[in-house]
């Protein structure tokens, strides 16, 4: 690949200008890159971000500190309860609030669908980028089942707004964990299934092999995290090294990027790394979901007063994407004073001018997804 | 009988008839009740088979189990009104792409009944349909006067061009074992029985055949080697500045360049459209009896192209696209070497094994 990227560079061509986007069907959201190209090999790209801008971290300053929990789910729709999680967690650290084990464990069985429900999404970004629609359906109709549990215990399929601060809104229903229990029994069957049609197929491997290869230097210089950095060897798992909600109970791996069909940090270690991950979630979940303890779901009622106090917390949870930190400020008023996030794919989209440049443009879409970006988590 | 004669015949004309008048109506014919019925059965085909694939429904809602789909895809399309003026170099481009491909019906091996021209080299001329289509296909992409466009025209005048010499020695290896390149010589050369199939006779020629249609799938880009129009950094290429009209016409011709291939891969390797003994004994010898079974023909030739057609896109359903760089070193380093030792094998073995 190497030397084929060499021969293609010494090719002696006028360069072409091409801006991308924003809105444009090979882009994970609305964002701009401005392209140099050499023939089809990609010279220099410049990428514009800020076109779905909500002023999201203002609003929290004028919320209160319970009012402003749906606007998290925001942070990152597509695994909209991280946002919820961390902001809760944050804001249960300044005011003092603890919340159950139930609840810490329905937190954690929520978060790990998400994450299977977010990598699903992400798979199918992969397919669609190159081509392959039969496994973008089948990973749909798998999705759907989480989307399934998601309605049964929130009565919301995406954005489900269902923590508290304290705890989450309700107790599970009945057969709940059972039907979590089926769901991921019938997903790691449908594992095999997958790897059968795509993961090992020669020509997906022919497509990401070598392709966007992220080195551990480039995991350090940008400060990259989740699987994108696993992929590249770096094992780092905020649930693993700072464990939260139920993670320091559960027994689980940190998979990470081998190298076994191309070079380490390539898209198919990325591909690969987030389907081992999927099994890992399974894991988790299975695991939760047989040890969930009695008792309340939330500590502090919804019609009692929390006393604010002052103080400050930052706190990071492992989300699809990698570590999403956030910080939350109180002076003892209704609300936060500040709120920021720290979202993984900020420096996810700082690393892909350097992946994508020498490569060929036809690779630039597979580059994309399979780097899993949330353009709604940078532009916030 | 000649196919004049048949269709004197067949339509009740006189005897006098201009040969250009019968013809014409024959090639009429031939797309109003053959290839545009065929193109909307094969729409159909393939998006009930895919869904079933796919595990999804797939169309359902016109007619009964969604069987006015194509029709009602056609009307929509058709009621659409293009939103700018076509250009002269567009209609110029689209309009000879449009004569070279449709005009390959006349050399078309449907049939003995419908093959309006059978030259020494009618094998041939499906390629210089498909060169003309490939270079006005570029001209098209590089008048969008967009990056999508030029990609896209370059990709596919690329591919064109390296899968057209596998494919072309593919078809050579057919005429060899024939001893010709007259539809009718291979077809004769061929039983009706899948034993007596070209493929089936000479493994060299199952070697052609597989690298005919490895060509075909290059040549017209047809996923999972369809760089040239699917890829989603181009999304669309040449056929993105296709709406309404212009897109129902662009799709009929993608079916039909694809339909074109796989009756000629069906002519060449598989039969063609040898009828079985049995339904030659179900006719009489008398000019009734055998006007009915030039009239069967294409309907097997049809019905076997149709298998190789379905074949062709559900393959291209479930793999990923390949990149087009992949998909001409894949003409070039894999079809072309695989061409070569299939037209010397075939030479070996028509030498070497007896019968």
């Amino acid at each position: 690949m190497i030397v084929e990227r060499e021969r293609f560079e010494r090719l002696a061509t006028d360069l072409t200008l091409w801006e991308i986007g924003p809105f444009h069907p090979a882009l994970p959201g609305p964002m701009k890159l401005k392209l140099t190209l050499d023939g089809e090999v990609i010279a220099q790209v410049e990428v514009e971000t800020g076109y779905s801008h909500r002023g999201l971290e203002k609003l929290f300053e004028l919320k209160s500190w319970r009012s402003g929990l749906p606007y998290a789910d925001r942070v990152d729709p597509e695994a909209a309860v991280f946002g919820q999680v961390v902001y809760a967690l944050c804001a249960e650290k300044v005011l003092g609030v603890d919340a159950p084990k139930r609840a810490q464990q329905v937190r954690t069985v929520l978060c790990e669908l998400a994450r299977i429900s977010s990598h699903f999404r992400s798979f199918v970004q992969m397919a669609r980028s190159l081509g392959a629609e039969t496994f973008v359906h089948y990973v749909l109709r798998d999705r759907e089942k989480l989307l399934d549990l998601f309605e049964l215990i929130t009565g919301a399929r995406f954005s489900l707004n269902f923590l508290r601060i304290g705890g989450v809104a309700q107790d599970v229903t009945e057969g709940f964990l059972e039907r979590v229990s089926d769901v991921a029994d019938l997903l790691r069957t449908r594992m095999k299934e997958y790897n059968d049609l795509f993961s090992f197929n020669d020509a997906f491997l022919g497509r990401t092999r070598g392709t966007g290869v992220i080195t551990h230097d480039a995991v350090l210089r940008h400060g990259l995290t989740g699987p994108n950095a696993r992929a590249a060897g770096h094992a780092f798992d905020v649930r693993k090294l700072h464990p939260y909600l139920e993670y320091g109970s559960v027994d689980f791996e940190t998979p990470i990027g081998r190298g076994e069909f191309g070079q380490v940090g390539d898209a198919h270690d990325r591909f690969l790394v987030r389907l081992r991950e999927v099994l890992q979630s399974i894991e988790i979940v299975k695991q939760v979901c047989e040890s969930m303890s009695d008792g309340p779901f939330l500590s502090v009622g919804p019609n009692e007063v929390i006393r604010p106090r002052s103080g400050e917390a930052f706190l990071r949870v492992e989300s699809p994407r990698g570590a999403l930190g956030c910080y939350v400020a109180s002076e003892g008023g209704a609300g936060p004073v500040r709120v920021q996030f720290a979202p993984p794919s900020v420096p996810t989209l700082a690393v892909m001018p350097e992946l994508a440049r020498g490569g060929r443009l036809e690779d630039l879409p597979v580059i994309l997804a399979s780097l899993d970006l949330s353009i709604a988590e940078v532009d916030r | 009988m000649s196919w004049r004669e048949i269709w004197i015949h067949v339509l009740g004309l006189s005897p006098s008839a201009p040969e250009w008048l019968v013809a014409a109506l024959v090639l009429v014919m031939v797309f109003v009740f053959a290839i545009f019925p065929f193109a909307a059965l094969m729409s159909l085909l393939d998006r009930k088979l895919s869904a079933d694939l796919q595990a999804r429904v797939g169309p359902n809602r016109a007619g009964r189990w969604g069987v006015l789909q194509p029709l009602a895809d056609l009307i929509k399309l058709l009621q659409k009104e293009p939103t700018e003026a076509m250009g002269w170099r567009e209609g110029f481009w689209l309009g000879v792409l449009t004569l070279a491909l449709y005009s390959t019906a006349a050399v078309l091996p449907l049939g003995s009944a419908l093959v309006l021209v059978d030259t020494d080299s009618s094998a041939l001329v499906v390629f210089w349909a498909v060169a003309v289509v490939a270079v006005c296909l570029m001209f098209l992409g590089y008048n969008q006067d967009t990056v999508p466009g030029w990609f896209s025209g370059t990709r596919l005048a690329a591919q064109a061009l390296s899968g057209a010499f596998p494919s072309l020695l593919a078809v050579v290896c057919a005429g060899l074992w024939a001893g010709g390149f007259e539809w009718s010589r291979i077809v004769q050369s061929q039983g009706a029985s899948p034993g007596a199939w070209a493929m089936v006779r000479n493994p060299f020629l199952l070697l052609a055949f597989a690298v005919f249609m490895g060509g075909g799938q290059v040549i017209l880009s047809v996923p999972p080697l369809g760089s040239g129009y699917s890829i989603s950094d181009i999304k669309g290429g040449v056929a993105s500045g296709f709406h309404g009209r212009k897109i129902a016409f662009f799709r009929l011709g993608r079916f039909y360049g694809l339909f074109l291939w796989c009756i000629v891969a069906t002519t060449c390797f598989c039969g063609g459209w040898n009828l079985p003994g049995f339904v030659e004994g179900l006719y009489g010898a008398d000019k009734d009896g055998v006007v009915a079974q030039k009239l069967i023909e294409p309907v097997l030739a049809m019905s076997k192209a149709s298998v190789l057609m379905i074949c062709t896109t559900l393959f291209g359903k479930i793999m990923p696209t390949l990149r087009s760089d992949q998909v001409t070193d894949f003409a070039w380093r894999v079809l072309s070497p695989l061409a070569l030792i299939a037209l010397i094998g075939t030479a070996i073995w028509m030498l070497g094994v007896p019968g």
